[in-house]
């Protein structure tokens, strides 16, 4: 991967585009735990990957790189909920959101936790960060994450319960 | 207590399950990030572009002279197709006496190109382009050179006439013949190499790396060129390492010096065909990855003066090639093998 990022850095635009299609996941669901509208998930990952492309220079360790670019689709996302005044920040998801079968559990699950306990939850559990790493990209006490990762942790745990 | 640790795992695990398992991920994401990646790529062919562009540009900036007699050419209208030129016309001009020179380089310096009293029409145009050709390339001159109009002269209206002092050519009301076309363009011809000519002189007799670079035999500029055009050139100039920043620092620096106080070293770069061949010391420029093999350990101000010498050597080359063969001067291009 590294290598990737390093070809990537020299202007190679196969090697970005190949690394950027091993993160397509971790695109997807972080940008999914922030807007619930697809096509404006879509907008965030676009928008993300020309960011990545135009600043990658800038860079400095190559093994950061995915939490560089997670921090961007953050930024990015969080600048769409801000254009649509929040309105797609709900705490709900709605149905349309769960169109694809294989999605539906992983929608349903995260459906059950609060907004904002859902990203802490994806960055913890799915993109496998620490806390520290989660505080730092979002500019939170460590605390605090680890507070809102309990609570999701709870309202998941409910879920499987009741599930 | 080890229940609930084993139902934290449990648990765990589970959320880890759900919350990262793969999903599919809908068209519309996909088409986003299929056109992001054009955007990419078409970016990356425009940066392409340009570095190109920039490194013609770069080659282009050197010497003074080229490029003057270049932009000379150009002014004058004369265009590269007409210029696949034979001995004949080269013998014309290298036969100006150094007077002519003088003379032709003196209109030269009254404006950077000429004005006429009245345009030229489509016909005339045509014939022109025709006519130049046939200067070129099948020795087809004028029987008498253009008339001068000295200070206080008037065009009287007849013929074709130059007023030197503000390098205007007067052209008479009618159509023109032949005869005045070639007049014109042996005219244009003559001062595109008075240009040339002056300028290489003036190269030649300074004592800056100009005129080490001008002092160049043509198989040396074959050599540069055909070193620099004979592998990747869309990577041409690179190294083999990424410079260290002290290196870059006493690069700018040693240029600097290079350029204002004539430093240079007396031996040339070696010429490699490909980085095996490359020993691991000294510097050498490879011909195949079209970049420069330096040694693992900091570069030495030699070896840095080297490379420097290489990089002025290059767009030097260059441009003397093209000007050579828009003036005649020069058949065409060193082939490449």
């Amino acid at each position: 991967m590294d290598d990737l990022v390093k070809k990537a850095k020299g202007r190679n635009p196969d090697a970005f585009t190949e690394l950027i299609s091993s993160h397509t996941q971790n695109l997807y669901r972080t940008a999914k735990a922030i807007l619930v509208n697809d096509e404006d998930a879509a907008d965030a990952i676009q928008e993300t990957i020309l960011v990545c492309w135009e600043k990658l220079e800038e860079l400095k360790e190559d093994r950061y790189f995915k939490t560089w670019m997670t921090r961007i689709l953050i930024h990015k996302c969080y600048d769409i909920v801000r254009k649509n005044h929040g309105v797609i920040y709900t705490d709900e998801l709605p149905e349309s959101a769960a169109e694809q079968e294989n999605n539906l559990e992983w929608e349903e699950a995260l459906g059950t936790v609060d907004v904002k306990y859902r990203l802490v939850l994806i960055l913890y559990y799915a993109e496998g960060f620490h806390t520290k790493e989660i505080a730092k990209m979002l500019k939170l006490p460590d605390s605090t994450v680890r507070t809102r990762l309990a609570r999701g942790r709870e309202q998941l745990a409910r879920y499987y319960k009741e599930g | 207590m080890r229940d609930l640790k084993l139902e934290v795992i449990i648990m765990s695990e589970k959320y880890t399950d759900i919350l990262s398992r793969n999903l599919d991920v809908p068209e519309i994401v996909q088409e986003k990030i299929k056109l992001a990646f054009s955007k990419v790529y078409e970016e990356e062919k425009e940066a392409g572009r340009r570095k190109k562009r920039k490194q013609i540009s770069r080659m282009r900036r050197l010497p003074r002279a080229a490029v003057i007699a270049f932009a000379c050419c150009l002014a004058l209208g004369m265009t590269a197709a007409a210029m696949g030129l034979t001995s004949l016309y080269r013998q014309r001009m290298q036969e100006m006496t150094e007077d002519e020179v003088d003379r032709y380089y003196n209109i030269a310096n009254g404006g950077e190109s000429n004005s006429h009293n009245r345009n030229f029409t489509l016909e005339e145009e045509e014939r022109y382009a025709q006519l130049e050709t046939e200067y070129q390339r099948n020795g087809l001159f004028p029987q008498n050179e253009i008339a001068c109009l000295y200070t206080g002269d008037i065009y009287g209206g007849e013929g074709v006439a130059i007023d030197p002092d503000t390098r205007t050519i007067y052209l008479p009301d009618r159509e023109l013949t032949d005869e005045e076309l070639l007049e014109i363009i042996d005219f244009n011809c003559k001062v595109a190499y008075s240009i040339y000519e002056k300028n290489n002189e003036r190269v030649l007799n300074g004592d800056d790396w100009e005129s080490r670079m001008a002092a160049m035999t043509d198989e040396m500029v074959d050599e540069v060129y055909l070193a620099w055009c004979g592998g990747n050139t869309e990577v041409s100039g690179g190294y083999s390492r990424p410079l260290t920043e002290a290196e870059e620092r006493r690069y700018a620096e040693l240029n600097q010096k290079y350029e204002t106080e004539g430093l240079y070293v007396e031996s040339n770069l070696s010429i490699i065909q490909a980085q095996s061949e490359y020993t691991g010391s000294g510097v050498a420029f490879s011909v195949k990855e079209s970049h420069y093999c330096i040694p693992d350990g900091e570069l030495t101000d030699e070896e840095l003066l080297k490379v420097i010498d290489f990089n002025h050597k290059v767009p030097y080359c260059f441009d003397r090639i093209n000007t050579e063969i828009l003036l005649g001067l020069r058949e065409g291009y060193p082939q490449i093998q």
